[in-house]
């Protein structure tokens, strides 16, 4: 089971948003920035293949 | 023990989800997209084995092909919809989630435009005939000139008759035979036979009934079996509706299940969906109904109009002349009421009424009940009406015009008498001539009826079988099925009864014509 996946995604929440707050007490707001928007788009290659599979599969259930 | 996984799943998902919207980053959402796409996908996963199983069981079920394929649809389009809106609306953006329900419906909507098509088919055209009144009324006017004609007709035949009476009668006193056999071949069955033909009842010819009658050896019941054993080997059809129904009746359950889940849309759609696939089923039965009743009728008629010149003479050899015009009239009037007001009114007010409870049932607050109410106690009382208006006939002209008759065959066979030397001996073969005559006529007269009951054995127990099988169904159906559902099949069972009604009505109305025309003719 992939129930895995939000282990991993709460595990990645929980380290970009403490490194984005130190980064930010740094005064280093750019670096938190960029730690933010990668560990999204981590986030977002790690859901979309299910969205999609998700959809195929639906549409496979329409033929 | 997937459950408790899914559980499992969603719990976790919801506590990481608290301490994650704490902390103010955004990826509590993403875990709450990426638990509902899990969950979903096991949901799909479920949803194609119930699908598989649900194309299997559409097999059993003969009209609904394409309605399953249009309810699974709109079942998985409900699903996605609400999947897709609630997570929008998660992630507080109502308005995105408001368009993605408005164009779930509208696909909704879309795909089932075929099915109301379809119902309007069913219903308004098949059953209202839109295309084909104007053949009807062509057909009802072709019917009354029809009778016209054979009015005029047998107008001619009177005339021809009651010189063909007189030159009979002295036929007869010649001979002086006892023997009935003459007096059966002086008429002429060749019309009726051809009737008999025409409405499927071969290898009987109408001499024959009235032979077998007058000598005692009619086996009424051979005939009734041999139309009892037709119907029931055509038994397999209505067992396929029965079971159709009662399948449709379990299916109607799971989808409504199913659909109820996404939207009340797609509850609605999928109810009102499978009421068409039960209005398709029982729209076949009632046209099949529809049809033999009215068959039913006009055979009635056909065959009596064939039937009155040979009864009306033997009536005019009993009588004479006056009585026969009258009780001519009284049967003609009575064919051209039947056909008026059962044939021209009533069925197709009986097609109107099927098609407003349809709607009825199809609209979730009943909206014509009333309506369908009082069409249908409005042909019943019509039918009592009709019945009293015959009975009525019969008896008056009965009573009114012998009167004159029997003078004049007094004063005939007093004036007989005097002709010397034949003077006795007539009166003994006039009472003898007169018995056989009573006995011919009567003959003739329960021939007729027997040929009512026989016209009208096959059809009224088919639509019996209807009947009975939409009441059983409903009967079965209320614990478990929809509302409306059973109520839909109730009404149609009701429908049907009326057509019962009409068609005995008819048979009973010519029964009692006959037999009362029979008595009243007997004391002369």
């Amino acid at each position: 089971m992939e129930i895995g996946i939000i282990f991993k995604i709460a595990a990645v929440g929980v380290l970009v948003s403490i490194l984005s707050q130190i980064l930010k007490h740094s005064g280093r707001d750019e670096h938190a920035f960029l730690v933010s928007l990668s560990g999204l788009l981590l986030v977002l290659t790690w859901i979309i293949p299910y969205i999609v599979s998700l959809f195929e599969y639906m549409k496979a259930l329409f033929d | 023990l997937e459950i408790i996984k899914i559980m499992a799943l969603a719990v976790i998902a919801v506590l990481i989800c608290v301490y994650l919207k704490n902390t103010g980053s955004p990826f509590h959402l993403y875990i709450s997209l990426s638990v509902c796409v899990l969950i979903m996908l096991m949901v799909a996963l479920k949803l194609s084995s119930v699908i598989e199983s649900i194309s299997k069981f559409t097999d059993y079920l003969k009209y609904s092909g394409e309605y399953a394929d249009i309810l699974l649809k709109t079942v998985i389009i409900t699903y996605v919809t609400s999947f897709t809106s609630d997570i929008c609306k998660d992630s507080g953006y109502n308005s995105i989630a408001n368009q993605v329900e408005l164009f779930g419906k509208i696909t909704i909507i879309i795909l089932s435009i075929p099915v109301i098509f379809e119902l309007l088919d069913m219903t308004v055209i098949q059953s209202f005939g839109c295309e084909n009144t104007k053949f009807e009324t062509e057909y009802t006017e072709i019917k009354f000139t029809e009778i016209n004609q054979k009015y005029n007709a047998s107008k001619i035949k009177f005339n021809n008759s009651t010189e063909n009476i007189f030159v009979l009668e002295f036929e007869i006193l010649e001979t002086a035979s006892l023997e009935d056999e003459i007096d059966i071949n002086a008429y002429d069955y060749s019309e009726i036979d051809a009737q008999l033909e025409n409405t499927g009842i071969q290898n009987l010819t109408f001499k024959e009934i009235i032979t077998q009658l007058i000598n005692g050896e009619f086996l009424f019941w051979e005939y009734c079996k041999s139309i009892i054993q037709n119907r029931l080997s055509s038994l397999n059809t209505y067992k396929t509706t029965f079971v159709n129904i009662l399948l449709l009746a379990v299916f109607s359950g799971i989808f409504n299940a199913l659909a109820s889940q996404g939207s009340r849309l797609g509850y609605d759609t999928s109810r009102i969906i499978i009421m068409i696939n039960l209005v398709v089923i029982l729209s076949k039965l009632f046209t099949n109904s529809l049809r033999v009743c009215s068959e039913a009728i006009e055979s009635i008629l056909s065959i009596y109009q064939a039937l009155m010149p040979v009864f009306m003479t033997a009536v005019a050899v009993i009588t004479g002349s006056v009585t026969y015009a009258a009780y001519y009239q009284v049967i003609l009037i009575g064919i051209s009421l039947v056909n008026m007001l059962f044939l021209s009114a009533a069925v197709p007010l009986i097609r109107a009424d099927y098609c407003i409870a349809v709607v009825n049932r199809l609209s979730s607050p009943e909206r014509f009940g009333k309506l369908v109410k009082f069409i249908e106690d409005g042909v019943k009382w019509t039918c009592r009406i009709i019945i009293i208006a015959f009975t009525g006939m019969g008896c008056v002209k009965g009573i009114m015009a012998p009167m004159s008759d029997s003078f004049k065959r007094k004063l005939f066979y007093k004036s007989a008498k005097i002709i010397p030397g034949l003077g006795d001996s007539l009166d003994v073969i006039s009472s003898a001539v007169y018995g056989s005559g009573i006995i011919i006529k009567n003959g003739i007269g329960i021939g007729g009826i027997i040929l009512i009951i026989m016209m009208i054995g096959a059809p009224l127990i088919h639509i019996a079988v209807n009947f009975l099988l939409l009441k059983l169904t409903s009967a079965i159906l209320q614990p478990m099925a929809d509302k409306s559902f059973v109520q839909l099949i109730d009404d149609i069972a009701g429908i049907i009864g009326l057509l019962l009604l009409l068609v005995s009505v008819t048979g009973l109305l010519f029964i009692i014509l006959t037999g009362l025309i029979c008595v009243f003719t007997n004391s002369y």
